[in-house]
């Protein structure tokens, strides 16, 4: 199995899903029909450069708003689009660091977690991520990090019964975009 | 929390006589194991990593104070506050005095055994804080004014039906069959009390020495939220989390989601190094780490103890345990239950406390087997009874009955006619008592003894005979 198909495995086995996309295009139309599909109102998402192109029609959450109302747009949102810094493919895990462009609340408090994910961004297991991190001086950048996030799947609980249910406190969702050669 | 730390055995013979309960911890660890051992079957370097995480356990305890300073001072690099808490008042204090300050009048507040501990609920109640527990198991018994069953599963006894009984009762909602619609009762009811809280609460699964970062390992989201969402974060740590590198993540991360509960990788696995940096649009504006005390330095001083603070607590010796099976985590009567339990409370609350608890064992080691960092529980039980047996005032009778015994035994093990003899009596006294192939009860002192256990019979022939007469 390649990289990305076990990435994708991983990922269906934990209740969340992934959509190949060959292009950024693609991946416009995609979040857009998911867009349409979901209730709640606009749909919100990090500031960075990558999601600034690909869907500005989502509100980014950052310093310009204030707090309360960044609260309460992240609360109503139906859906919250970030990327994903790196994933794991081994898990289907995805790694999300905070930052100014990064609100937290985006990946957390929608019913729906959007991430896009490039390619090149694809590890193979938790091992290869931290021995990177590490040798790429990320414990010096932990300084300036307030949060890094391994997600994985949708957020779920067994504690009534051990009966397993999807979706509890965090999102009820996960949809993954992998951007394919990118 | 009530400490009933000395009735272990009729706590258990209650639990036993639970029709319910019974059925529901064998569907409980038969689940569990079930997944760990498919988890596990996936690494095939698993005794590999088992043996790396000791190692570093070790290593980390041994130097206890330089790996404290240095996380300290990674904490503190990164914004936030460190405070030392020698026992339970002192945290509790320390915790009040933080929510003072920042006039928190609400608390929400993800899982943490270690809370339950220094009776964090109950302190912060005392100045009209309002504590809320998010974690549902946890929520759950915090209505039900109960205390957590199981390390992972704390609503482990209770039904559908009496969840949504207590969730009509407690939060006026219709009744609810269903288990995704009473999941959704608590995450409305949750959700209103993450964005109004002033202060979020967590445990630390790890403290990363290296970098200053805490480690908090969830499925359900709660966590984050209460590390997100209010001003003010306070994470409670034993001393003992922490670990020397974020390498050692690796090992640990992949070590205790496939242990507890047969996962890859929980839902959720968040690095936070302290509050929220100058340009972040979300995060705590204050955080703070608590390092407990309470009892871990003394069992780091004790060599023949030390590695009860090797536990990442994981849960996985209360599944495989036969007498948790059975007993169930009330009976052990404080926060931490199963083998785990029954070393760890003796230390912290003292053997005189919880005497019933290193016998609440058949020494069957699955617990050792089983355990990620090989911790040997077996040992330490033995050790624990060592301590108990030369403090004859503890457990008064059953001392004087063991010394009896023990002298009795002594007397007739060194005269081998006086033992044959003795074999012949049993064969042919004990028909009288044997029932279904076992010897149920015997008349005093040997009734205390089958109280609790059965005799297998003597046999019709002992090795002796049988080896004379085979050699003739």
């Amino acid at each position: 199995m390649s990289r990305v198909e076990t990435f994708q495995a991983a990922v269906e086995r934990v209740g969340g899903q992934v959509r190949l996309v060959e292009s950024l295009e693609e991946a416009g139309h995609v979040l857009r029909q998911l867009h349409a599909a979901a209730r709640g109102s606009q749909p919100v998402r990090w500031g960075t450069p990558l999601l600034d192109t690909l869907y500005p029609r989502a509100v980014p959450i950052g310093r310009e708003l204030p707090a309360e109302r960044s609260r309460e747009l992240c609360l109503s949102a139906a859906i919250g689009i970030t990327e994903a810094d790196w994933a794991l493919a081994d898990s289907g895990t995805l790694v999300l660091e905070s930052g100014p462009l990064r609100s937290r609340m985006v990946s957390l408090l929608p019913v729906m977690h959007v991430a896009i994910l490039p390619e090149s961004r694809l590890l193979e297991s938790l091992a290869e991520f931290i021995g990177r991190f590490v040798s790429g001086g990320g414990v010096e950048r932990l300084k300036d990090l307030s949060a890094v996030t391994f997600v994985t799947g949708p957020s779920r609980t067994a504690d009534i019964e051990q009966i397993l249910t999807i979706g509890v406190h965090g999102p009820q969702a996960l949809q993954i975009l992998l951007l394919k050669n990118q | 929390m009530k400490v009933e730390t000395d009735r272990f055995s009729d706590a258990a013979t209650e639990a036993i006589r639970d029709r319910q309960l019974q059925d529901a911890l064998r569907a409980a660890s038969g689940r569990f194991l079930g997944l760990r051992a498919a988890a596990v079957a996936e690494i095939p370097d698993w005794e590999e990593l088992r043996r790396q995480a000791r190692e570093i356990k070790k290593q980390a305890l041994e130097n206890l104070p330089y790996y404290i300073d240095q996380l300290t001072r990674g904490v503190r690099a990164a914004g936030g506050q460190v405070h030392f808490a020698a026992d339970a008042e002192e945290a509790t204090a320390i915790i009040r005095e933080i929510a003072r300050k920042n006039r928190v009048r609400l608390t929400v507040k993800s899982k943490s055994m270690t809370s339950e501990e220094i009776g964090l609920n109950h302190a912060l109640g005392q100045e009209g804080i309002e504590v809320l527990e998010t974690d549902l198991g946890e929520y759950i018994i915090q209505l039900a004014g109960q205390t957590p069953f199981h390390i992972l599963v704390p609503a482990l006894h209770m039904t559908r039906q009496q969840v949504s009984e207590l969730f009509e009762n407690k939060l006026g909602t219709p009744p609810e069959k269903d288990i995704t619609r009473l999941t959704q009762i608590a995450r409305r009811t949750l959700r209103e009390k993450f964005a109004r809280a002033d202060m979020g609460f967590s445990g630390v699964n790890f403290a990363v020495a290296e970098s200053g970062t805490i480690v908090v390992v969830e499925n359900e989201g709660n966590a984050r939220l209460c590390t997100t969402l209010p001003r003010v974060h306070v994470a409670l740590m034993g001393m003992e989390k922490v670990i020397p590198r974020l390498e050692n993540l690796a090992v640990f991360l992949t070590l205790l989601p496939r242990s507890a509960t047969g996962q890859r990788f929980t839902s959720y696995v968040s690095w936070i190094t302290g509050p929220r940096r100058p340009g972040d649009p979300d995060g705590p504006e204050e955080f703070h780490l608590v390092i407990l005390d309470n009892g871990r330095s003394r069992m780091l001083a004790d060599p023949e103890m030390r590695e009860s603070l090797y536990c990442i607590r994981c849960g996985a010796c209360l599944n495989i345990c036969p007498v948790y099976q059975r007993a169930g985590g009330h009976a052990y009567g404080w926060v931490y239950s199963g083998p785990i339990g029954a070393i760890i409370t003796p230390q912290f609350l003292g053997i005189a406390q919880a005497p019933q608890l290193p016998y609440a064992s058949s020494l069957c080691g699955a617990c050792h087997d089983i355990c990620p960092v090989k911790i040997d529980i077996p040992r330490i039980l033995l050790k624990l009874r060592h301590r108990l047996a030369c403090r004859p005032e503890v457990r008064r009778d059953e001392t004087a009955i063991e010394q009896l015994l023990v002298r009795l035994w002594k007397r007739v093990a060194v005269r081998p006619w006086l033992w044959r003899l003795g074999i012949r009596a049993a064969r042919i006294g004990q028909p009288l008592l044997v029932r279904k192939g076992r010897i149920r009860w015997a008349p005093f002192p040997a009734s205390r003894w089958t109280r609790r256990r059965n005799l297998p019979p003597v046999s019709g022939q002992t090795f002796s005979e049988w080896w004379e007469k085979t050699q003739s």
